[in-house]
């Protein structure tokens, strides 16, 4: 890069000036045990954390299907038949709610509330 | 210079090394740190401007790997993937970092050598006016001439255009030229010749 006067001639400059500058930095030691410390240990925290997850996955339904059991076998608990109001001498009679029961309340409450905005809005206007 | 097989050596075997971390887990890290952390280093050089922060994306980069090494094996290019990975480390930390006035980065080397200048100092003032040009100018410096990729390979690293690619180069190029003779013409290389 240098011509007859000792003077680098710079408007040549070209990918193999810059090539020949391009050395790598020394390796260090130091550097290399710190990042490979930290990749494993990265590595091992994210294993456990799948562990962990897999253990619990596994677990709980397993933890639900046992209390569903254990639920089942106590006599203490309601059985399932009370709940519908179920005849336990062996008749097939079923007491449901009639209709007006399960339905009235909602009905009144309407009427009322209709009757309460109209009170409203005659004092109003 | 770098031949042409040498060139085509270095991807595939950052290729192998990655698919052996795939294979045999984080035991196999060392074999593809040994091999790429250098590059990888100076390449996030260029971008930090700061060794430390170019260490700590570094880390960063091989942590990602390690959590994910069939991203790297299966990739298109590894390579490429992986100073794509190194960058956006960079860039995350950089981003982060405060600014800070380096004074470094304004004094004026003292040449105590009487001798003219010699290949080695020539070589450190390339190197100083590398790390001088604009970031996104020196990483395609750095991987169009150290790294010797091509455009389209640095356009893939970059996600840029090959053309935005080629324009950054042929810029940080004029700009090295003008930095450089600006130093040939400094007053204390004058005085000495």
């Amino acid at each position: 890069m240098r011509d007859d006067t000792g003077m680098h001639n710079w408007d040549l400059i070209d990918e193999e000036l810059i090539r020949a500058a391009g050395d790598l930095l020394p390796a260090s030691r130091r550097l290399r045990r710190r990042v490979l410390r930290a990749a494993m240990e990265a590595e091992r925290r994210v294993r456990t954390r799948r562990r962990i997850l897999l253990a619990a996955s596994l677990l709980l339904p397993l933890a639900i299907l046992a209390g569903w059991l254990r639920g089942n076998s106590d006599s203490n608990v309601p059985a399932a038949s009370t709940a519908t109001n179920r005849v336990e001498d062996g008749s097939p009679d079923v007491t449901l709610p009639s209709a007006t029961d399960a339905w009235g309340h909602v009905d009144a409450s309407i009427s009322e509330r209709r009757k309460r905005s109209q009170t409203i809005r005659g004092g109003l206007y | 210079m770098v031949s042409t097989n040498k060139r085509n050596q270095f991807p595939v075997r950052v290729r192998r090394a990655a698919l052996e971390l795939a294979r045999r887990g984080p035991s196999a890290l060392g074999v593809l740190y040994d091999l790429t952390s250098l590059r990888l280093l100076r390449y996030a050089l260029t971008l930090t401007r700061n060794h430390e922060d170019a260490e700590d994306a570094l880390q960063a980069a091989m942590v990602r790997i390690t959590l994910k090494p069939q991203a790297l094996s299966q990739a298109k290019c590894p390579w490429a993937y992986f100073l794509r990975i190194v960058r956006n480390e960079a860039i995350t930390i950089v981003r982060r970092r405060k600014p800070v006035v380096r004074l470094s980065q304004f004094t004026v080397p003292t040449i105590e050598d009487e001798s003219a200048l010699d290949d080695e100092e020539l070589r450190h003032h390339v190197r100083r006016a590398v790390r001088r040009l604009p970031p996104a100018q020196g990483e395609v410096v750095v991987l169009r001439i150290w790294e010797d990729m091509t455009f389209l390979e640095i356009a893939t690293v970059l996600d840029q255009s090959p053309n935005t690619v080629a324009s950054r180069f042929r810029y940080a190029l004029e700009k090295l030229t003008r930095m450089l003779h600006a130093y040939e013409n400094e007053p204390a290389i004058q005085s000495r010749k």
